[in-house]
């Protein structure tokens, strides 16, 4: 296997047997190789799924980041995977469950200010936030989802308190803002009826600034557990899913060039931590 | 049990021995792997302190975990009677439903034996806290590979069921627990939102309320049902087996010996998650061995 492949295969998989069984591992392979027709084969690289559901025994159902589902039949019988402590395993598809593949953010990199603070990427991918704030180095067209995983560890008594991701022009254009949209966490957020927590949903078209929070209740954040967030900033809406519940905004049109994504809070005394980052364009979801 | 005497020990055993149903090993390694499987032997080798060797009857053994003392492990039995002892294999195989699975003792943290059948769970915390700030927890969630600690802090499967179904699991009330202490196994409907208390759910309630036991089943509306009510604190620091069977007709919980059924609390989700539940932040619950099994 050359490097590369190697590389390719070494993203961490947990598989889920039909009796409970777990197994974690990596992938012996560099990607699933999936039939799509009688006489056509792809091959998915394994940083494309997100997991794969077998309990339907024609075909696995494939979930790619980005959301698109995909029905294919493997073309081994057998999943090989490589494990720590049993050595090197073959897994028949027909008693596996779901096959999921555990995110590396690695493959993103983050920029900051070299003297700017609060903001570390562990070496597992873990980012700690602290009143930080860096972008990525790649750029991405819309539309775009950001999949991850938020907690709050402690909460502190300013005044407001957020995370926020947002899109961030390189060259903004005349009238238009350099940061198109954003999502911004709050812990701490003031409104009308005091502080709360909640959901800022921005979109910002030409100069104007287009604030609106959500028509929800205010939600009680709990820290100290992992939130899952979906943010998709489409072409002419932002839509985010805060632990599967649905927040949309519409009918703003985004401006249609690169972007780069910033992550970053405004408390330096509040940490956040964030794992499992996944940047997708949407149209590069296609196998 | 005396074990300063393993002749005897082994002809004991040796007695009690065979005729038992089908029993499946799950162990719970290092990494966080769980593998289940059936043993391929017949009984376990262990070193008894003294330096006997003996062999104890899988069927004879519900759980294996580290002691405090040494390299050695505490094996509990079925009759509760615990042994200390040395592992001597170095390697346990299991035939497992992707063959036969060869695992170094050295990797395995715990395990234990269950009847074959049913399948282990896995939870994830739910992101919901209270809005006064006074009931939030005050500890993080304790999720382990072979346990969960609930203080405060509500689990929920991932995967969602259909009814007819049986719920088992071990739970193990901790001593620093006030007066009052409640476990619940909750059903609740699908498409209930995962970071507000749902709306509508099905629970089963065990635990102890102004210093009495109590057991029962309730539903969001309100209405509960008490199925035992008894004298004395509940069992502290112990493992006890709790068992939930849902039905068409009924519910059924089995727990601590003695089994209790009522058809008065009723509802139809079509699917569910389950959910395990602690009363109140600082009512701490260690909960273990969660199995479902499918008539």
């Amino acid at each position: 296997m050359t490097l590369t492949a190697f590389l390719l295969a070494s993203l961490p998989l947990t598989v889920m047997l039909q009796d409970g069984t777990r197994l974690h591992g990596t992938a012996s392979v560099p990607g699933f190789a999936a039939l799509v027709s009688n006489t056509s084969t792809t091959n998915l690289a394994w940083k494309t799924i997100r997991k794969i559901n077998a309990t339907d025994r024609e075909a696995v159902l494939v979930e790619l980041h980005g959301a698109r589902r995909l029905r294919l039949r493997p073309v081994a019988t057998h999943l090989a995977m490589q494990t720590k402590q049993l050595g090197a395993l073959d897994i028949p598809w027909d008693a596996i469950e779901e096959c999921r593949v555990e995110s590396v953010s690695d493959d993103i990199m983050w920029l900051s200010a070299p003297t700017a603070t609060g903001f570390g990427v562990a070496p597992d991918g873990v980012i700690t936030i602290q009143g930080g704030r860096a972008m990525t180095e790649q750029l991405y067209r819309l539309p775009l989802t950001i999949e991850c995983e938020l907690m709050l560890l402690n909460r502190t008594s300013s005044s407001e308190s957020w995370l926020e991701w947002a899109l961030v022009a390189p060259k903004a254009r005349r009238g238009q803002p350099a940061d198109p949209a954003s999502v911004r966490l709050a812990s701490s957020l003031r409104t009308k009826d005091g502080l709360h927590a909640g959901l800022v949903l921005r979109l910002m078209h030409t100069a104007q600034n287009t604030a609106r929070r959500p028509g929800e209740p205010p939600f009680a954040l709990a820290s100290g557990v992992w939130h899952r967030v979906r943010i998709h900033f489409g072409l002419d809406r932002l839509r985010v899913e805060w632990n599967g519940r649905p927040h949309e905004l519409q009918g703003v049109s985004q401006p249609n060039q690169p972007v780069r994504v910033a992550l970053g809070s405004s408390d330096s005394q509040q940490r956040w931590l964030v794992r499992h980052i996944t940047i997708h364009e949407q149209h590069s979801a296609t196998p | 049990m005396n074990v300063s005497r393993p002749s005897l020990l082994l002809l004991l055993l040796a007695m009690q021995a065979g005729g038992a149903e089908p029993l499946v090993l799950v162990t719970h390694l290092a990494d966080g792997s769980r593998v289940i499987g059936e043993p391929t032997t017949t009984a376990l080798p262990v070193t008894l302190p003294g330096g006997a060797l003996v062999e104890i009857q899988w069927d004879r053994i519900r759980r294996i975990h580290p002691s405090n003392v040494g390299e050695t492990v505490t094996i509990q039995l079925l009759n509760q009677d615990e042994v200390t002892a040395q592992l001597t294999a170095t390697h346990w195989t299991l035939k497992t439903l992707f063959g036969p699975c060869t695992i170094p003792v050295r990797a395995i943290r715990s395990a234990y034996c269950r009847r074959a059948g049913g399948r282990e769970l896995d939870w994830e915390v739910l992101p919901i806290t209270s809005s006064d700030p006074e009931a939030r927890p005050t500890n993080p969630p304790e999720l382990r590979t072979d346990s969960i600690l609930l203080d405060g802090w509500t689990v929920r499967t991932a995967r969602t069921f259909a009814r007819p179904i049986t719920f088992e699991c071990a739970i193990q009330l901790t001593q620093d627990t006030p007066r009052d202490a409640m476990f619940s196994v909750r059903f609740v409907p699908a498409d209930e939102p995962r970071d507000t208390e749902p709306k509508r759910f099905l629970s089963v309630f065990v635990g102890q309320r102004g210093g009495r036991q109590i057991i029962g089943a309730s539903r969001h509306n309100g209405h509960a049902v008490t199925l035992y009510e008894g004298d004395g604190p509940f069992p502290r620091n112990q493992p006890i087996p709790l068992r939930v069977r849902w039905s068409d007709e009924r519910l059924e919980i089995q727990f601590n010996g003695r089994t209790f059924t009522t058809d008065a609390v009723h509802a139809w989700y079509d699917a569910f998650h389950l959910d395990l539940v602690s009363g109140a932040p600082r009512q701490r619950w260690r909960v273990s061995e969660t199995v479902v099994r499918f008539p």
